[in-house]
Order: C-alpha cells, then structure tokens, then sequence
C-alpha cells in the first residue's frame, strides 16, 4: 500500500512538473507591446547639440517630457537632456559609472527604457566567460539597483552586442535586438527582469530591425548582409509566427546597416536608410507600407562609421524626431532634428 | 534567493567534489566542506573568472546530486538514494543530450533547441513523456530530479529564464561523457564515478 502511494504520489508530481516547464501566457496573457501616441507634428525646435565622442548612442524619453542622448563613453554612460522649451541641452552627465556594473560594462552595447514609474533601466550585457544579459535601474532619486537576467548564450564564450532601441511591452517588459556574430536574434525580458525567450528571424549577416505597429502587429525589417535589397516580415500574433522574408520594393539600395524605422501614427511608417556611399534618406508610408513617397536625402556620413554606430531615431512626444548619426569625418555623434515630413528642424552643430 | 542560490549549488559541487577526492565519509568534515564551499563562493561573487569554476553556471540537477552524495552519511536507509540503474540511465543520457544542446553541428540540425527551455508546449510534453517512462520503470529519483528542476523553473530559483540551465549545465555533460570515457578505458573499472553514489 505504502508503495503504491509512492508510485501514485511521483506521478502526479511528473504532472506538476509538466505545467511548471509550461510558458506562462497559457494561464495569463502575454503582454502586448506598448503602441506610442501619434507624432505626426512638430510643435518645438530644438537646439543644436555639439558633436560628441562616443559609441552605443540610445535615445530615451525624461520624466519630464523631454528627451535624453545616452552614449558610452571611456566605461561610463554619459547622457545629454533637452526639454520642449529650454533654449539648450545640458551639459553631458556622467549617467552610470562602472563601480556597481562592473568595468567593461558597456562594450557590449546597452538598451535604455524608462518605465511607467518614470524609473529609468538600462539593459546591458555582463562581459565575463557566460555572457549575461543583466540591467541597471534607477528609480526616482534613489540609488541604481543591479539585477542578472542570465545568460545570452548557452555556451561559454563569444561577444553577444545589444543595439538599441528596444521595443519596449505593456507590462514593462521589453525585446531587444542581440548580435551574435553573424546573426541576429530578438530577446525577449520579462518585466521581472528576467530573460524570457529568444528568436531568429533574419538570414545570417542581415541586420534586423524591429517596428511595432499595434499591441500584437510588428514588423521585421532586414538590411542586407551585402549592400542590395532590404526585406521585411510581419507577425500578427506578437511574434509566434512570421510571413516569409520579402523584398522591400521602395529600398533597393540599402547598405549593411542596420535601418531605423519609427512608427508615427497608425499604418504611418517612418525609416532612415543608409545607401551604398553612406547617404541617410528619410522614407515614408501612410498606408502600412504599401506605397512609399519619395526618399528625402538628410546627411551623408560614411559605411564604417555607421556600421559602428547604425543611426538611432526617436521620436518625442512633441512631434520632433529626433537623430543621431556618425559625421563622415571622424565617426563622432551628430545630432539632427527632423519633422515627421522629412523637414530638417536644425541642424546647426558646433564642435566640442 | 536569486542572487544566493549559484552560490549554494557551487558550494554543494564543490563540497561533493571535495569529499570525493578526500574519501571524507563522515557527516561533519562534508558539512565543513560545504561551509568552506559557501565562503569561496561568496568570496568569487565579483571575480570575473569564477565562472570557469562552476560560479553561476552549474544546473540545479547538478546541485541535487551533490546534495544527495553528501548526505550519504544521515541517509536512513541501506540502498543509496540514486540506485545503480537509475544512474546508469543518468549518465547515458547526459552526453547526447548536451551535444544536442551545444556541440554546433548538432544543435544547428535540431533547431533553436535551446530556446525551447524559455517555456515550450512541445518542450515540456517531452519532458512529460521520459519522466512517464521513467515512472513506469520506477525511476523515481530521476522522476524527482526531473520534477524538481522544472519546479525550480517555475519558481525562478536561479537567474536564468531558461529550463536548461535547470536540467543540465556544460560541467555536468562533460563530466559524464569523462565516465563515458573512463568505462571505455576501463571496461571492468568502478560502474559509476564517485559523484553518483
């Protein structure tokens, strides 16, 4: 009898286990992305912003309306604010250092977000033997707090880079795009901080892009491993399934460089491609990519310095996109504000 | 609890490993070995390289079975705790099952495998089906190894999302492709290394 017991009592601990290894979105629903309000009209001018040495650049919304430049700079993160109505950006603060991170904490890339408590977590890679997903977060004038996600890669080894922006969820969650090598793969966090999931969706050397068009709707645009066609793919169910890669007629000269791509409204798309020679041409589609007006050129930089640092667009809740791009010249950050349009805002710039 | 449990696995690997090498038998030179693999560990936290020792890296099986090897000496009963069979069936499946997992040309063929462990229907259904092989053959510490590695996903006991790091760690399939090759050398040598019983 007692046996018996035993026997029955482990089997029904297998049936326990099963439902523990289940995801979680089958007893609650996953979260959905977090759509942005519309940003179709422009209702400040920035200022200009003195280039900047730096690598990483990553835009991210303030507390208080504005917009800040985060950049990676000599193991610290140094970041730059404007709000709609100052005459300036400040002066670059020293965001993070690297005593609490750990030094080297920056080579691999970060991914900032500011979440609904307007606390501020930046997501970056813990160098080390098992590189490990890991994040800083900083609530209103508290101190930062560091958490582990764990590891990005199953296996010791290799220099898995986070690029930025990420996508953030809902639930305050987010996805992140991971460079692995020759590949890219979206990772998913949780917003309990810990990583969720993984996925491949673009060919090996294509770089990966990600839009989100509604809660459930987003978009994967790929730039080509060699300079070429770019292709997008859609998913209508957050991610569980893809359509199959297609070109992207409208860009036909894409340079392997990651693209940045911006919704403004709803099916209103907008995407800075950088071509062969290293031109940033702003495109636009109001009807969900079915048909694209004409590419508006903004700058010209060169392939290396945008394969080191892809340009970053963001888009304020005022209306003004706001860019960031390698100068041809020596690779340092240029900042440039834009209409939804293509209208450049200002593009004054003066050296440090 | 997230933070301090690698330290605890590492401690009790290190602890087993210890005892193993030193022929320590009695129940309180394996519990100092264990307090002595607690302070190193915590010691290692913020070394880089303490990974390549096992810190951070090693699965929750590896930690019960080193848990289960130091408490030989307060075990009440005259059978071990992980029978020979059970072992066996433990150690034979191990290597295939991390060079599907890691060795690249394998892993490349079977797909994203490992991100199968982030919570999988089809992940957990075959988990499902080997601990009701197992069940049915009365394997039932391997059914509690199973259980408790999937539980200890749900419950989020170490810092990785992922199912695997739960089940299986590099360390542990190397050291049972290592007896693979022992028996190999040795055919008529020990039937299991000293961790498993």
């Amino acid at each position: 009898m007692r046996n018996r017991i035993i026997h029955l009592g482990i089997g029904a601990l297998l049936v326990l286990g099963y439902f523990a290894g289940l995801p979680g979105f089958l007893w609650t629903p996953g979260s959905g992305l977090a759509t942005t309000p519309a940003m179709t009209r422009a209702t400040a001018i920035p200022p200009a912003m003195p280039a900047r040495v730096g690598q990483h650049a990553a835009w991210v919304a303030t507390a208080e309306g504005g917009v800040e430049l985060l950049w990676a700079q000599d193991d610290e993160l140094r970041g730059s604010a404007w709000a709609p109505g100052a005459s300036a950006w400040s002066e670059p603060r020293r965001v993070l250092g690297n005593e609490q991170p750990g030094a080297g904490w920056l080579a691999g890339g970060f991914v900032p977000q500011r979440l609904a408590d307007d606390s501020l977590v930046i997501h970056f890679i813990r160098p080390g033997p098992f590189p490990a997903l890991a994040s800083a977060r900083q609530r209103a004038g508290a101190d930062w707090q560091i958490s582990h996600a764990g590891q990005v890669q199953p296996l010791p080894g290799g220099n898995p880079v986070l690029r930025a922006p990420g996508l953030p969820l809902a639930d305050g969650g987010i996805w992140m795009i991971v460079d692995l090598d020759d590949r890219n793969a979206i990772y998913s966090v949780s917003a309990d901080g810990r990583l969720a999931g993984r996925q491949f969706v673009s060919a090996p050397g294509e770089q990966l892009t990600l839009l989100g068009e509604s809660e459930v709707e987003l978009l994967a645009l790929l730039a080509p491993a060699a300079a070429g066609a770019a292709r997008w793919r859609a998913s209508a169910d957050l991610g569980q399934r893809w359509t199959p890669a297609a070109p992207l007629q409208a860009l036909a000269d894409v340079a392997p460089v990651p693209l940045a791509a911006l919704r403004l409204d709803a099916r209103d798309w907008g995407l800075l491609r950088s071509d062969a020679s290293g031109r940033l041409f702003w495109h636009r589609s109001r009807d969900g990519g079915q048909q694209w007006q004409a590419p508006q050129e903004l700058a010209r930089s060169r392939i290396a310095c945008l394969q080191q640092q892809p340009p970053v667009l963001h888009g304020g809740r005022d209306g003004v996109l706001h860019l960031v791009y390698p100068q041809a010249e020596d690779c340092r950050l240029h900042y440039m504000a834009l209409r939804a349009d293509g209208g450049v805002l200002n593009q004054e710039s003066r050296d440090d | 609890m997230t933070e301090l449990m690698p330290v605890v696995i590492f401690a009790l690997v290190w602890a087993a490993l210890a005892a193993a090498l030193l022929r320590q038998r009695g129940a309180w030179p394996r519990a100092l070995l264990v307090a002595g693999g607690v302070l190193l560990g915590l010691s290692m936290q913020d070394w880089a390289g303490s990974a390549w020792f096992g810190l951070g890296g090693l699965s929750l099986t590896s930690g019960l079975l080193a848990l289960g090897f130091l408490l030989t000496p307060w075990w009440p009963r005259p059978e071990p705790w992980l029978p020979t069979q059970d072992r066996r069936w433990l150690i034979l499946a191990l290597p295939p099952l991390a060079a599907v997992l890691w060795f690249p040309p394998l892993s490349s063929v079977s797909g994203d495998l490992w991100a199968l462990g982030f919570g999988d229907f089809r992940l957990s259904t075959v988990l499902l089906c080997i601990g009701l092989g197992l069940w049915v053959l009365r394997a039932y510490a391997l059914c509690l190894l199973l259980v408790a590695a999937q539980c200890g996903f749900a419950v989020g006991l170490l810092p990785a999302g992922n199912l695997w790091h739960y089940l299986l760690d590099p360390w542990l399939g190397a050291a049972a492709l290592g007896w693979w090759g022992w028996r190999l050398y040795r055919p008529g040598g020990p039937a299991a290394p000293p961790l498993a019983s």
